[in-house]
């Protein structure tokens, strides 16, 4: 009864990357997603981790939505991964859904990462049982700083554009990847690893709930950019850098040594990787490793799933391409991952 | 699992803003309601009074044919009642009293009176005869030019400055509009000389008016 199914369009999910901001909107027929409309808008080069976001760039927001053809303006902004702080919490017994829990966890998370309280938003959710968790309520935070928000969402409101939820990204992405994973996903931890252009970011979870969260910002396509060009001679290394990276990569036929930086970054994400399917692995022993995907800008660079699926004797996916193959373009998979994750939270 | 980190201040700045929409909408959609009532009623109003207006035209077109139909009618009961009282006038006998009388003070003892007699036609007329679209002359009363009464005397009297006499004094009874000797002549009665004459006597009475109309038309 496939006609019966209802096309529901999603809101349009913002990203605001370092590098780029990503648009993205897509219609649900059942469990199949299509891409609507899309659009990134590049961000002039800079060295700060998190650049302004001021009223010029809302405008142009406002007038790319406009002209490329997406339905409305109600938007869903993708929280920074960098503004936020996502905390693993061990609470009272009670429960997550107790009110005296959630306070505690708030003041928690307020004494964790330092700020405020009053001064940022929250959300949490319970972790599943510990092979050794006693009693305790294990939960996972995350907070976002009204400080970090405003930056964001006061030229986004200023330029009439409508803001109906700010989520998290690296849960909007895990719930992405649960979709991607499908039913047989929720007996298993899956684990993304989304190489932004500041840092790399380990999301593993089972099913739509995130179970841990880590930054490595020592790994990014920014410093493979940078070594890259250092390597490169002549006076134009930075674009030589831009097109290696777009089109050579990790190619078969590609130019080793100039690929060695790649090459290293996989290295110390395999690095990380092992450490973290250890811990996870010994925190949640009745879930089994599941599938890997693979997002984010450095999901583009050629060859890279294949050589991480290589060396990991796995099949590593675009999480973009597997849960949508009409999705061909891994940097959208956030921006995707957000729409997709409040519209299915109102539904 | 629902999270939105959207700060409380924008919840507030956005429910504000979608209530204010929803009151703008409500307000809209209020004043096009009761503009799109408005124009029903109007449009209501309009047929109603159209609808009366027919109706009024159709009973003014009815009345014009009442009184059209009546207006027949009228000709038709004053013809009638003309025909009546033409037919009440030709067979009413005149007063054969008064004219034997005016005769026999016209003779005043000079002669005799051999024969008297009467006969009524319809006036003559002087009009020309009327047309239809057709060319054809159109049928008229008879009557309705008037009566005319034609009296014819015929007597004896001794002398034939006698017959002058009578004439004369026909003439001025005032009963006739035109008295003309015919014939007049020598014979003989009871052994002496006596002429003979015949005198017509006219006269023409008033076409009998309608209903209404002046009384003594008939002669």
């Amino acid at each position: 009864m496939k006609w019966l199914s209802r096309t529901r369009t999603t809101a349009i999910g913002l990203d605001v990357g370092a590098r780029s901001i990503k648009l993205a909107q897509a219609s649900i027929t059942g469990q199949h997603v299509r891409l609507l409309a899309s659009a990134t808008i590049p961000r002039p080069p800079h060295d700060a981790a998190a650049p302004s976001f001021d009223h010029a760039t809302a405008h142009l927001i406002r007038q790319v939505i406009r002209r490329r053809a997406f339905y409305g303006n109600l938007l869903v902004l993708g929280a920074p991964m960098h503004a936020l702080r996502i905390e693993s919490l061990e609470l009272p017994p009670g429960g997550a859904a107790s009110v005296a829990v959630q306070k505690i966890a708030g003041i928690e998370l307020a004494r964790i990462s330092r700020m405020r309280p009053n001064s940022f938003e929250h959300a949490m959710w319970e972790l599943p049982a510990l092979a050794r968790g006693g009693a305790a309520t294990h939960v996972m935070g995350v907070a976002l700083a009204h400080q970090d928000a405003d930056a964001l969402l006061d030229p986004l409101l200023d330029a009439d554009l409508d803001v109906a939820a700010v989520c998290p990204l690296p849960n909007a992405i895990n719930a992405f990847a649960a979709r991607a994973a499908g039913p047989e996903g929720d007996e298993v931890v899956h684990t993304v690893i989304d190489i932004g252009w500041s840092a790399t970011r380990l999301i593993i979870g089972q099913g739509p709930k995130l179970l841990y969260f880590r930054t490595l910002s020592d790994v990014g396509v920014r410093r493979l950019h940078a070594e890259i060009s250092a390597n490169c001679s002549g006076d134009a290394h930075a674009d030589v850098a831009e097109h290696f990276l777009q089109t050579v990569g990790l190619a078969p036929d590609g130019h080793r040594a100039a690929a060695r930086p790649i090459e290293a970054a996989l290295d110390a994400i395999l690095q990380e990787l092992k450490l973290t399917h250890a811990y996870v692995g010994h925190r949640y022993q009745q879930f089994a490793l599941g599938g890997l995907f693979i997002t984010g800008g450095g999901a583009a660079i050629p060859g890279i799933a294949e050589a991480l699926g290589e060396r990991l004797g796995q099949d590593v996916p675009a999480l973009s391409h597997r849960a949508s193959p009409a999705v061909s373009q891994p940097h959208l998979t956030a921006a995707l991952a957000a729409a997709l994750f409040c519209t299915e939270a109102w539904s | 699992m629902s999270m939105n980190l959207l700060p409380p201040r924008h919840r507030l700045r956005r429910d504000r803003a979608r209530a204010a929409r929803r009151w703008i909408l409500a307000g809209v959609s209020e004043t096009v309601l009761l503009i799109a009532a408005a124009v029903a009623l109007h449009a209501f109003a309009s047929i109603d009074d159209r609808s009366v207006h027919a109706r009024i035209l159709s009973l003014q077109t009815q009345l014009s044919d009442i009184d059209a139909r009546k207006t027949d009618r009228a000709a038709v009961i004053s013809r009638v009642q003309s025909q009546l009282q033409l037919r009440d006038a030709v067979n009413a006998p005149p007063d054969y009293s008064r004219l034997l009388a005016a005769v026999a003070d016209a003779l005043a003892d000079q002669g005799m009176l051999t024969s008297l007699k009467s006969d009524i036609t319809p006036a003559p007329t002087k009009a020309a005869p009327l047309l239809d679209a057709n060319g054809k002359p159109v049928k008229l009363d008879p009557y309705a030019a008037g009566v005319r009464l034609q009296v014819q005397l015929s007597g004896l009297v001794r002398s034939h400055d006698a017959i002058t006499q009578v004439v004369d004094r026909l003439q001025h009874t005032g009963l006739f509009d035109e008295v003309r000797l015919i014939k007049s002549g020598r014979d003989g009665f009871l052994g002496a000389d006596a002429f003979t004459f015949q005198i017509t006597c006219t006269t023409t009475g008033a076409p009998v008016a309608p209903v209404g109309g002046p009384e003594g038309a008939t002669p």
